[in-house]
């Protein structure tokens, strides 16, 4: 058997499959249903944000001392605030939270090191935000009619910055070798008072 | 560097050039319609959640999708895909869809040819005969180098005329001892 043969042969030896022709319907069915579970999460983030409301009261932002105190009184990893048109200002705080780990340990303290880095001042969140109202305009309900979601441009600022600080974090640590599994991780958490 | 904020309308853009090619890929590596379907589906979802590494260039952005379609295969855990009520609706679809054509005689013989190869020599020579990839695509997804990707090629060839050739032609030397022989032919293989 020639290389030509052998070739034409192995061509022949490919399994014949036919795609599915409804293919596309199932990539949309199943990246939509992906991308509804990531709202629900953002959902679920801001049910919190909202609540604190009720602890914030309007315009009552004040940081103390180091400046990472929050107004919820416990002490934040990295702060963010953003100044309102009526004089208020919305504020942001971010944790580094663990769960089966003592405080000192290395990838603990890395993350925390980490977060306090960032200069969240500085940081381009303009093609996360992009991508978010991107999202937004094309959600859809529960049925899978589209139902754009508004926010106002300081909450999407929020939650651009939110993901962005999340990916950074678990670029960092992934980077410097550390493994998460249940029982022995890190996560970051955030609080925010209103910013409608 | 991959677009860290690739919007989701460019990463479904990407998906839908390439996606009859990818769910090929999973046919023609698992039988049975519905596992090829969950595989597909969790090949989705894996590159949903990682779309940021996702190259800019759509060439190197094809491969991407090859390299995690690869992954999927070697990782026999679904942990996504099981959890996706519209990944279950494309397995109950393509599991209806289960009829394939059967080979014959001489297809059957080169795919258990395939079969007693190394696993990243048999892959090679799927890529590139089955999917229709150039060896420099199958040795990016494989990550080797391109020139030993076309040594590889062309030994593996070779062991797989000797492996057909063994079954036509009667008695056969030891499978080692046609491995020797190639390995001696390699460097000047191109």
């Amino acid at each position: 058997m020639d290389d030509s043969e052998l070739r034409a042969a192995l061509h022949e030896a490919a399994p014949q499959v036919r795609v599915p022709a409804d293919l596309g319907s199932h990539r949309a069915r199943i990246l939509a249903e992906a991308r509804a579970r990531r709202r629900r999460g953002w959902r679920i983030w801001g049910a919190s944000a909202a609540a604190s409301i009720v602890l914030v009261g309007a315009g009552s932002v004040a940081m103390a001392g180091g400046g990472m105190e929050t107004p919820w009184g416990w002490v934040a990893d990295n702060v963010f605030s953003i100044d309102q048109l009526d004089g208020s200002a919305c504020f942001q705080g971010f944790l580094v939270k663990w769960d089966g780990l003592a405080e000192d340990d290395p990838i603990v303290r890395e993350a925390k090191s980490f977060v306090s880095s960032i200069d969240l001042e500085s940081l381009d969140t303009t093609q996360a935000e992009a991508s978010l109202r991107e999202a937004n305009a094309q959600a859809t309900d529960g049925d899978g009619d589209v139902s754009p979601m508004t926010l106002s441009d300081a909450q999407i600022k929020q939650y651009a910055l939110n993901q962005l600080i999340a990916e950074m974090l678990w670029d960092d640590l992934e980077a410097h070798g550390h493994k998460i599994w249940p029982g022995h991780e890190v996560s970051l958490a955030s609080q925010t008072s209103d910013c409608r | 560097m991959g677009a860290r904020n690739r919007s989701a309308g460019a990463f479904e853009d990407l998906i839908r050039r390439n996606e009859d090619d990818l769910a090929r890929y999973f046919q023609r590596r698992l039988v049975n319609g519905a596992d090829a379907g969950e595989a597909f589906g969790e090949f989705l979802l894996v590159a949903w959640k990682l779309r940021k590494r996702i190259p800019d260039d759509p060439e190197q952005a094809r491969m991407w999708l090859f390299v995690t379609a690869r992954n999927v295969m070697l990782n026999s855990r679904r942990s996504l895909a099981r959890r996706s009520a519209a990944v279950q609706r494309l397995v109950d679809d393509m599991r209806a869809q289960n009829a394939t054509i059967p080979p014959d005689n001489l297809s059957s013989e080169l795919r258990e040819a395939l079969e007693a190869l190394n696993d990243d020599d048999a892959e090679l020579v799927r890529l590139v005969y089955w999917d229709g990839l150039r060896s420099h695509e199958a040795a990016a997804i494989l990550r080797i180098n391109p020139s030993t990707a076309r040594s590889r090629l062309a030994r593996t060839k070779q062991q797989l005329r000797a492996l057909l050739g063994s079954d036509v032609e009667g008695p056969a030397p030891p499978a080692r001892d046609v491995i020797q022989s190639e390995a001696t032919a390699a460097p000047g293989a191109h």
